[in-house]
């Protein structure tokens, strides 16, 4: 059986166009080391993820950190080629995988 | 420079451009007689004390710093201006109430670096000529464009250049050398004469800056690796003049071992030694137990963490996060962080580096200051371990950025805010080559388009060629793919308007390099669509394109660019029209290009609509095939359909030959199709000037 993590591992892209998601990476990749790398915030705004870690809290949660070196939690509801991310504002933002 | 009613209504760039590298001219052997050198003079490297004064008004005064970075490569310079404040006494003969202005003093030279008041921050001045290695005459021509910083906006304006003949003279009283001080009028482009300006050496330094640690009890201080590296030894590189303050050792925890991002703040305001950072350039580092945000460390002063909105004052950092006992973490595995030096040590100017408006690598080799910890864990190659491997400087990138970003941009408290504001990687911001950029003797770079005109909404295909002319073998990357992110570039309208393009995916294994041998080149295409400022090709007429190449020699940054011209016609007729709007204004399309795949809807959508249009159809139809060709999820490869793409008609760069190529003999080259698709390929090498590896994988079909 695929473990949660597994599931995430690869290339994302963010579907969703919300102002409150224009903070988030267009693009995320989630690697087995435990490291992502994130691109496409838009300019003059929060990019969210650039390079950093990740980990899977348990099945609703994941953590992820950010450019400042903060770390996130994240809820999210995962399927097989998507998954939603709520933010801490109650943000939910979709993610589809293409790689 | 103008100094009145200057138009601020039309901000063009985010952040100002850096500095070229101002590359030295070639010296004529003949004037270098002994007796001359008696003569010369040079420009010192260091910063300036500079002060402009206006010629229509003596009031107008600027006060600022220009920064000489001398370098292998040449010069780099920039500079920032400070309005100088007046200030109203009474005039004693004058009628009681009248008020005469004074300006305030100016910067004492005797100093150093001057630190000016924040908010008289006006101009930042991209030098774009200077004094390369000396001189015979007594004088040199400055040139410098002018960016108009406007605080409410947080956007500059490129106000022009000016010039200004700068000759030596001897240094007023308070300047620690008498002969590196100069003086001359600055003129606009049209040669009038605007104002004077003066600059007098004052440091060997660019920057100054002074990071005050405070500590729990039980934290420890980190000043520096264990081994020898301390703060002083990595801001020597970027040439900023560092005092390093231990000040409080026994900070009260508020709430325990962790600490919110709230307390940190709160404690930086309750604890610091100043608040005063007009008169010097204060980073706060706090050493606590825990984090509660975080593990190592955190530039917390930022988004919800700045709850005084004075960005970038202070960061933070953990000595006792436990390090995981994994393999990964080497030499320090199990350990508490605080009694890790070296990681703990970089930790804490990585934190600082992110209050200094830095941002974390976008590639994962390099184990400098600003990439993050568990990478460069996970970078060690044994027999090295971490924290072995931690390099002890900042990327070249971050040096160029800390020597010539806009003051207000690096100095704390400020109203540009990490990330909010200012963000990776800088985009907006026209930036010049990087002054550790070097072009490689010998290198040559060929640009030509595959076609000359485009209709509007096709991709436009690009060959390039690397050559190399010179008698010595080069390293230049294996791969020049795009995707190995080697190559980056911009599109250039007839309307002036640039728009950037760069991989989408960063494809990690591609930083190896390979030996050219002289003579000998290597060949790749590019397909272009979008990039990240949306379609490259918008509308109709002439597009320059810009292709450049770098690549890393041993922490080299190599850089070689160069362009073609192509057209991009007209809609043809509605069909046309209507495809090419489709295509311009759906982003996933590009994605379709990259990846293929089923499951980009949007993307598949626009393709078939350009499919359907005679004037796209041959552009695209390589695309489509090669997206139908490859096996998605449980559907198998269709030859078939790519068969019926792939005609003499089909328009296919090189790489994109090779690609399918590739395909065929992957996924399918017993089937009939496959064949039919093989000998159309067979075909077009013969028409295109391909490489010798592309023609051998065809004919071997």
């Amino acid at each position: 059986m695929i473990s949660q993590k597994e599931r995430f591992l690869g290339l994302w892209k963010k579907q969703t166009d919300l102002p409150c998601s224009q903070i988030y990476p267009i693009f995320i990749e989630f690697h087995s080391n435990g490291l992502h790398y994130s691109t496409g915030a838009k300019v003059g705004l929060l990019s969210a993820c650039d390079t950093g870690s990740w980990e899977i809290i348990n099945s609703r949660q994941i953590k992820i950190s950010t450019i400042s070196d903060t770390i996130l939690a994240y809820k999210y509801l995962l399927s097989d080629d998507e998954f939603t991310f709520i933010d801490s504002q109650g943000c939910e933002f979709l993610y589809q995988k293409v790689q | 420079m103008e100094i009145k009613n200057l138009d601020y209504q039309n901000p063009k760039v985010f952040l100002p451009p850096l500095p070229d590298v101002i590359s030295p001219e070639p010296i004529n052997e003949s004037i270098l007689k002994p007796d001359l050198w008696a003569n010369f003079k040079s420009l010192r490297c260091g910063c300036y004390l500079i002060k402009l004064t206006s010629n229509i008004n003596p009031l107008l005064v600027y006060d600022g710093t220009i920064r000489v970075e001398c370098h292998s490569n040449g010069l780099s310079a920039s500079g920032d201006l400070y309005r100088r404040s007046i200030i109203f006494y009474p005039q004693i003969s004058s009628f009681k109430g009248k008020f005469a202005p004074f300006l305030t003093p100016a910067p004492n030279p005797k100093h150093g670096i001057p630190i000016l008041p924040r908010n008289r921050y006006r101009y930042y001045l991209r030098v774009t000529k200077i004094l390369e290695w000396f001189t015979f005459s007594n004088s040199f021509i400055l040139s410098f464009e002018v960016f108009r910083f406007k605080t409410s906006s947080k956007t500059w304006t490129n106000e022009g250049t000016f010039t200004a003949q700068m000759s030596w003279t001897t240094a007023p009283a308070g300047y620690p050398s008498k002969s590196d001080y100069l003086e001359g009028d600055v003129k606009t482009a049209g040669g009038k004469v605007v104002g004077r300006l003066t600059m007098g050496w004052v440091s060997s330094y660019l920057r100054r800056a002074t990071i005050e640690i405070d500590r729990v009890s039980v934290s420890e201080s980190p000043l520096n690796n264990g081994a020898g590296i301390n703060w002083q030894t990595i801001y020597d590189q970027v040439g900023w003049q560092i005092t390093v303050i231990e000040s409080n050792t026994n900070v009260t925890e508020p709430s325990g071992e962790g600490w919110s991002d709230a307390e940190l703040h709160q404690t930086m305001l309750n604890w610091r030694d100043s608040a005063d950072l007009d008169s010097q350039w204060l980073y706060h580092l706090l050493c606590v137990r825990l984090l509660d945000s975080t593990e190592r460390g955190i530039m917390y002063d930022c988004y919800g963490g700045d709850s005084n909105n004075i960005p970038r004052e202070g960061a933070a950092i953990a000595s006792h996060w436990m390090i995981p006992n994994t393999n990964k973490w080497g030499l320090v595995k199990g350990m508490r962080f605080g009694a890790a030096s070296a990681p703990y040590f970089r930790t804490a100017v990585h934190e600082i580096g992110h209050a200094q408006m830095m941002f974390h690598p976008s590639a994962t080799t390099g184990n400098h200051i600003m990439q993050v910890t568990p990478q460069i864990a996970e970078n060690a190659v044994p027999p090295q371990q971490f924290p072995d491997n931690i390099e002890w400087a900042f990327s070249p990138d971050d040096q160029r950025l800390l020597r010539h970003l806009p003051d207000v941009v690096v100095r704390p408290g400020t109203v540009l805010k990490f990330g909010t504001d200012v963000a990776p990687p800088y985009t907006g911001i026209p930036l010049s080559p990087l002054d550790l950029a070097a072009e490689v003797e010998g290198l040559q770079l060929h640009v030509t388009p595959l076609l000359e005109t485009v209709p509007i909404g096709a991709p436009v295909r690009i060959n390039f060629k690397l050559l190399n002319t010179s008698t010595l073998p080069i390293p230049v990357p294996k791969r020049l793919s795009i995707k190995t992110g080697h190559v980056t570039g911009k599109v250039i309208d007839s309307s002036g308007t640039e728009r950037t393009f760069s991989t989408i995916i960063r494809y990690l294994d591609d930083a190896e390099l390979q030996m050219l041998e002289p003579a000998s080149s290597i060949n790749d295409s590019l397909t272009l669509l979008r990039g990240i400022d949306g379609s490259l090709f918008q509308s109709p007429g002439i597009h320059n394109i810009v292709i450049t190449l770098s690549w890393d020699i041993n922490g080299y940054l190599v850089q070689l660019s160069g362009n073609t011209t192509i057209m991009i016609t007209p809609p043809i007729d509605v069909e046309h029209s209507k495809a090419a709007l489709k295509v311009i204004t759906t982003p996933d399309i590009l994605l379709i290009l990259v990846l293929g795949g089923d499951h980009l809807t949007d993307g598949i959508d626009a393709l078939q609509v350009a499919l359907k249009s005679p004037i796209l159809r041959p552009h695209f139809a390589y695309i489509e095939a090669k997206r139908v060709a490859q096996r998605f999820g449980k559907r198998k490869p269709n030859f078939k359909a790519a068969s019926e793409l792939i005609t003499d008609d089909t328009i296919m760069s090189p790489a994109e030959i090779k690609k399918l190529a590739k395909l065929i003999n992957k996924e399918g080259a017993d089937s009939s199709f496959a064949k039919t698709i093989a000998n159309s390929l067979k075909r077009k090498i013969k028409t295109l000037d391909v490489s010798e590896d592309v023609k051998k994988m065809v004919e071997a079909l």
